[in-house]
């Protein structure tokens, strides 16, 4: 691929990015969250289309404008959310669009199928030449995740891909499950198929590959051969130098009292013994890879997930969250990462989605006000300095940004005192991002404690007093944000991959 | 073509749609046919018209919170079979409703309990509830109705009249008032709303989903029960196979009116008229001498119309 240019809007996504990989080649791509990893393999199998630069195979020069495509010079893509039909078995997983007919009958598609050919063909990738003993007729749902991997992989053995992306791949692997898959890209490696590996884990890249590619910000920062780079430099590269001035912090204010204390508090399967203390004015941030805990911990107290161990304090008293009204009650608010899905409500305005939180505000005689929901709406709006055109703008209508400050006007209306957050600026521009992080401020100095659950360390760095790492499920660190940098924190979540024990979804 | 898109968009304003329609249809048949605009046709319409707006002002809840309910005939068929067999066995006539009533409320909390509970799908809990329903009204009856209700505290709430306005309409628009009332100025219709908007965000905002849901069919229920009655008390007698054509007429009523199928938008005003409408084009055609059987074609059309106007409208509102 040379000189891919991408943009969304105003925003460039991509900018000249050129990478190259030879056939018995694993190329490992490596970025940020943003940096535009996913969008350049996306255009390459055909779901964005690219507004500049060209793409070669074979050295020549090829058009990929669909999925269709790209499946027809030989790419496939393996997602992390994997699309092997549950109900279907291995066999029909394998096939799904591509199934034999008998022979004499065509490719028509009211034609017998061959059951017995794909049984047989079926059989030989999956137990021969990948080694695996998945049982080829029972439904993909009772298989582990592992397997239905293998799976996708047999499938595009069978396709005769030449051209294989991995999207964290890894990222939900037992360790063991993950040597097995190593070895399936070992030995697919050998027979000179090409494969683009995305990971989080850098020390896998670093064992599996052979090239890296590092983006950051749209653009290639750095390439070559793997053993070129140690981990110390990749994260060099990847976190480059330039650290924005956009975050806003409210350096005026003092930290006051203990708000939160959270003690030993552990979840099976998804983390443990996590203790921290978040004071009045004060904003932890969480950061940690995915699938490290973070999300749970900050869901467990809000009541969505029930912790198994450990107690939380609030103010001295202990709580017993049972629900998520519970922990509302106790002074809670959250603010999802998925907003679109979690948090807003499509169908209503913007008063709708400030006030539903908090209806018992705008109750005057046993019912609604149309009158005080509006009132509030658009105090929040003018506080916030929320963009729209009215209190009674449909929600989808607003930008990614406002809809975000929309979020944030439903948690202030409700009094909460423990701001939970994540991933707060996902999906939105730099300004607006600018704007969400003002609005944090103002919370710390209304003296509210604000926990941040973030995959960029460089904005937990801008905004935070203190940042937890976590890193399969325990805090790993315990880092004052003045005092450290994004190297450190990115030491402190990867380091040690072999310990990763359990699987998580 | 930006006239056009304005226009759509004034109409998808909840509810000017179907009254435009209603007017537009109203004049039509007016012309078509000189008996039909006399005062007398027209009260007769809409008196046609309550048991379908009883249902439709539950249908309209349930499915703006993004659910369906397929048994709002049963439970007004098994309802007017129980206030027969009530008052026929020598009850009180107004404690006879009052229970009935309640046991229409407790069918949908049943409805309700099956949706949340074990998870059954709304369309199948539903359906279900209401086999089983028209089942046990053909076991009790053996199909023959019941008879002899000629208690004149009964029938005057399927007959009466305060002053010159029918009973039954005046129970209608006292529902329409305390349905409004819930759907548009309470939590309990807020949080419905809600949860047909998205329920994974309500989960997330403290809603307690399943006692919404629950609350919701409920109260559905007892609305079908209040219809169920007024037809027994119209009928003096309990026909098993009451109520049967509510469910279809219902749902098309709310559709007509702009209720989304997928939830999360509701015009209970606008089921009035739906209701009205699809009892006037019963009469206006009868009146033309067209055969009933096409009556069905016709509202099946409305339907199909409505629906296809739904989806413009909002996606015109959208593009602006």
């Amino acid at each position: 691929m040379r000189d891919i240019v991408k943009s969304f809007g105003p925003v460039n996504v991509l900018d000249k990015v050129s990478i190259r990989l030879e056939r018995g080649q694993v190329l490992g791509l490596i970025g940020e969250n943003g940096a535009g990893k996913s969008t350049l393999i996306k255009i390459l199998c055909g779901i964005y289309t690219k507004d500049a630069g060209d793409i070669y195979w074979d050295g020549k020069k090829v058009g990929i404008t669909d999925a269709m495509s790209a499946q027809r010079l030989g790419i496939s893509t393996i997602y992390q959310e994997l699309s092997v039909m549950p109900h279907l078995s291995a066999v029909q997983n394998i096939f799904i669009n591509r199934e034999l007919t008998a022979a004499h009958t065509g490719r028509c598609f009211l034609a017998p199928l061959s059951e017995k050919r794909m049984q047989e063909i079926a059989e030989r990738i999956l137990h021969k030449e990948l080694e695996t003993n998945i049982p080829l007729d029972k439904p993909a749902r009772l298989l582990t995740l592992a397997q239905k991997q293998m799976i996708e992989i047999a499938r595009t053995v069978y396709a005769d891909t030449q051209l294989i992306i991995m999207d964290e791949p890894t990222a939900s692997l037992q360790a063991k499950e993950r040597e097995e898959l190593f070895k399936v890209i070992r030995d697919l490696r050998s027979r000179g198929k090409a494969i683009i590996f995305i990971s989080h884990h850098l020390d896998e890249l670093m064992e599996i590959c052979d090239q890296i590619a590092i983006l950051r910000d749209g653009h290639k920062v750095a390439d070559g051969s793997v053993q070129d780079f140690s981990i110390e430099k990749i994260i060099t590269y990847m976190v480059g130098r330039s650290l924005d001035t956009q975050f806003v912090k409210a350096a005026d204010v003092q930290i006051g009292r203990e708000l939160l204390k959270v003690e030993h508090l552990g979840k099976k399967g998804a983390f443990s013994d996590v203790s921290f203390t978040l004071h009045e004015s004060e904003i932890i941030g969480i950061v940690g890879l995915e699938g490290c805990g973070k999300n749970e911990v900050i869901r467990s107290l809000f009541g969505i997930l029930k912790p198994d161990e450990g107690k939380v304090e609030l103010r001295g008293t202990r709580l017993k969250t049972r629900d998520v009204k519970d922990a509302m009650n106790h002074g809670f608010a959250f603010v999802p990462s998925e907003r679109k899905v979690e948090g807003l409500f499509p169908r209503q305005d913007l008063a709708w989605n400030t006030t539903i939180a908090s209806l018992d505000k705008i109750r005057a005689f046993g019912s609604l006000s149309h009158k005080m929901e509006m009132q509030y709406a658009g105090e929040y709006m003018r506080q916030l300095h929320t963009k729209a055109v009215g209190p009674k703008q449909n929600i989808n209508r607003l930008s990614g940004g406002n809809q975000q400050k929309v979020m944030f006007a439903r948690w202030i209306m409700t009094d909460a005192d423990v701001f939970l957050l994540e991933e707060p600026t996902r999906g939105i521009d730099v300004n607006a991002k600018t704007e969400v992080y003002a609005a944090i401020a103002d919370c710390v100095r209304a003296g509210k404690g604000v926990v941040v659950v973030s995959s960029e360390e460089e904005e937990v760095l801008g905004i935070c007093d203190r940042i937890l790492v976590m890193r399969d499920g325990c805090i790993s660190a315990d880092l004052k944000a003045g005092e450290t940098d994004t190297a450190e924190i990115k030491r402190y979540s990867v380091k040690n991959v072999q310990g990763q024990g359990e699987t998580r979804q | 073509m930006k006239t056009k898109r304005s226009g759509f968009r004034m109409l998808s304003v909840n509810g000017i749609g179907i009254v435009i329609i209603y007017i537009a249809v109203f004049l039509l048949l007016g012309i078509a046919c000189p008996n039909f605009l006399t005062l007398s046709n027209i009260m007769i319409n809409i008196r046609q018209s309550v048991f379908i707006c009883l249902c439709g002002f539950a249908m309209t809840f349930v499915i703006s919170m993004g659910g369906i309910d397929l048994s709002v005939g049963s439970v007004a068929g098994i309802s007017a079979m129980l206030v027969a067999i009530f008052i026929s066995g020598g009850m009180n006539i107004y404690l006879a409703i009052l229970l009935v009533i309640v046991i229409g409320g407790v069918i949908g909390a049943i409805n309700g309990l099956l949706v949340t509970k074990l998870h059954i799908a709304y369309f199948l809990a539903t359906l279900g509830v209401s086999e089983v329903l028209r089942g046990l009204i053909y076991v009790y009856t053996k199909g023959v109705p019941i008879y002899g209700l000629r208690y004149q505290e009964f029938t005057w709430f399927g007959q009466g009249y305060m002053g010159v306005v029918p009973v039954p309409i005046i129970i209608t628009l006292l529902l329409l008032g305390l349905s409004c009332y819930l759907f548009y100025k309470t939590k309990m219709g807020r949080y419905a709303v809600s949860i047909g908007s998205n329920e994974e965000a309500a989960k997330l905002v403290g809603i307690h989903v399943d006692r919404v849901k629950i609350l919701v069919m409920s109260y559905a229920g007892a609305l079908c029960a209040i219809a169920g009655i007024i037809l027994c008390a119209r009928n003096e007698a309990a026909i098993p196979e009451a109520g049967s054509s509510y469910v279809n007429d219902s749902i098309a009523a709310t559709v007509i009116a702009g209720t989304s199928m997928s939830g999360g938008k509701g015009n209970m005003v606008g089921t009035v008229f739906g209701a009205i409408l699809m009892s006037t084009i019963s009469s206006g055609m009868s009146m033309l001498n067209i055969s009933s059987y096409w009556h069905q074609v016709v509202i099946g059309g409305f339907i199909l119309f409505a629906v296809a106007f739904d989806y413009f409208a909002t996606r015109s509102a959208e593009k602006n």
